[in-house]
């Protein structure tokens, strides 16, 4: 038998603690977090390194993470070197990768990558969500030589800033 | 006005899905994810569907969004009109772009693709979900994006490449 609750408003009945949903259906949203990093950095090249992270909460162990990435370089490096999303620095996923030009000058044009990751299996609570390299053949790499670009690459610029933004999906 | 309070809101014993009627416009019913990470070659033509994945549709009223990221190695054709479907060419959608180079060498640089694609009209139900290319004039079939689909690190590609993976992501949102 199919039970209607017919509401204008759901509110925690505890003051400060939030709802629990349990039995959404699979695909939900059930939180989202928006890791964000303005600060121009110089890369290294590096056989296996992240260039940000944040922290995110995951609320339940039977949820899966997709997380979508829009992260900005200035002067190119590297035409491939294995762009990826990392969780909590060692599980890495490999949906993501990077423009280049190599042709046209280094500090007059910008590095853009792109990514999707999906993480499943991952425990409820804190965890770390980063961007970085990591080669497939051991050889050091990094796409450009500096995250995060600004006025310092070139004075047209502002100060450019990359996005990781994680959802939690009901499984 | 009716208020409820309460701490966990679960399924009903015995139901297989919750059903969320009347929701705020824009919030997120439902999603799922797509995802290829196996490298193939791609012939020319005027319209092919790289890859695709089925979703489930929850209600008839909702509006579909998709975002993709897709990726491959040997630039070809500057323009091809890449875009996304749902189950037929007469859905597509050209919210999708990339940026061609087409001087620096093919193998030692990926062709990123990016997009965003919405419809509506869509029925409840089982769909496929596709991204490929589609030229507008559909007048030569000598057109793609790239030669090879999700680089990796084949030797005659880039041996710094991990197996790239492209992906779908499908959202159900409320109107």
């Amino acid at each position: 038998m199919t039970s209607v609750i017919q509401v204008d408003t759901i509110q925690s009945a505890t003051s400060g603690q939030k709802i629990v949903l349990q039995g959404v259906p699979t695909g939900m949203v059930l939180a989202t977090t928006v890791i964000r990093n303005s600060t121009r950095t110089a890369i290294s090249a590096a056989y296996n390194a992240t260039h940000f992270s944040g922290g995110f909460t995951k609320t339940t162990s039977t949820s899966n993470l997709v997380v979508l990435a829009t992260v900005i370089g200035g002067q190119y490096n590297d035409g491939n070197g294995a762009v990826g999303i990392v969780l909590d620095s060692t599980t890495w996923d490999w949906g993501a990768a990077h423009n280049y030009d190599g042709s046209w000058t280094k500090s007059y044009t910008t590095v853009q990558c792109i990514g999707t990751g999906y993480f499943t299996g991952v425990s409820a609570g804190a965890h770390t969500i980063g961007w970085g390299v990591k080669a497939a053949n051991g050889g050091t790499t990094r796409p450009y030589e500096t995250l995060n670009p600004n006025s310092t690459d070139d004075s047209r610029n502002g100060q450019f800033i990359s996005t990781l933004i994680v959802y939690e999906i009901a499984g | 006005m009716s208020r409820l309070k309460v701490n966990t809101i679960q399924l009903a014993p015995g139901s297989t899905v919750m059903t969320m009627n009347n929701m705020q416009p824009g919030f997120i019913l439902s999603s799922t994810t797509i995802r290829n990470g196996t490298r193939s070659s791609l012939s020319i033509s005027a319209y092919t569907v790289i890859f695709s994945g089925s979703f489930t549709k929850l209600r008839a009223d909702s509006t579909i969004f998709a975002t993709c990221n897709v990726f491959g190695d040997g630039f070809y054709s500057g323009n091809c009109g890449v875009g996304m479907q749902i189950d037929s060419a007469s859905t597509w959608d050209y919210g999708c772009h990339y940026q061609y180079d087409g001087s620096w060498s093919g193998t030692a640089q990926t062709t990123t693709i990016s997009g965003q694609c919405q419809w509506t009209g869509i029925s409840a139900g089982s769909h496929t979900i596709g991204f490929g290319w589609r030229t507008f004039n559909l007048s030569s079939a000598t057109d793609r994006p790239f030669t090879n689909f999700n680089p990796n690190n084949t030797a005659s590609v880039d041996t710094r490449n991990q197996q790239m993976v492209s992906s779908i992501f499908v959202y159900e949102i409320a109107t």
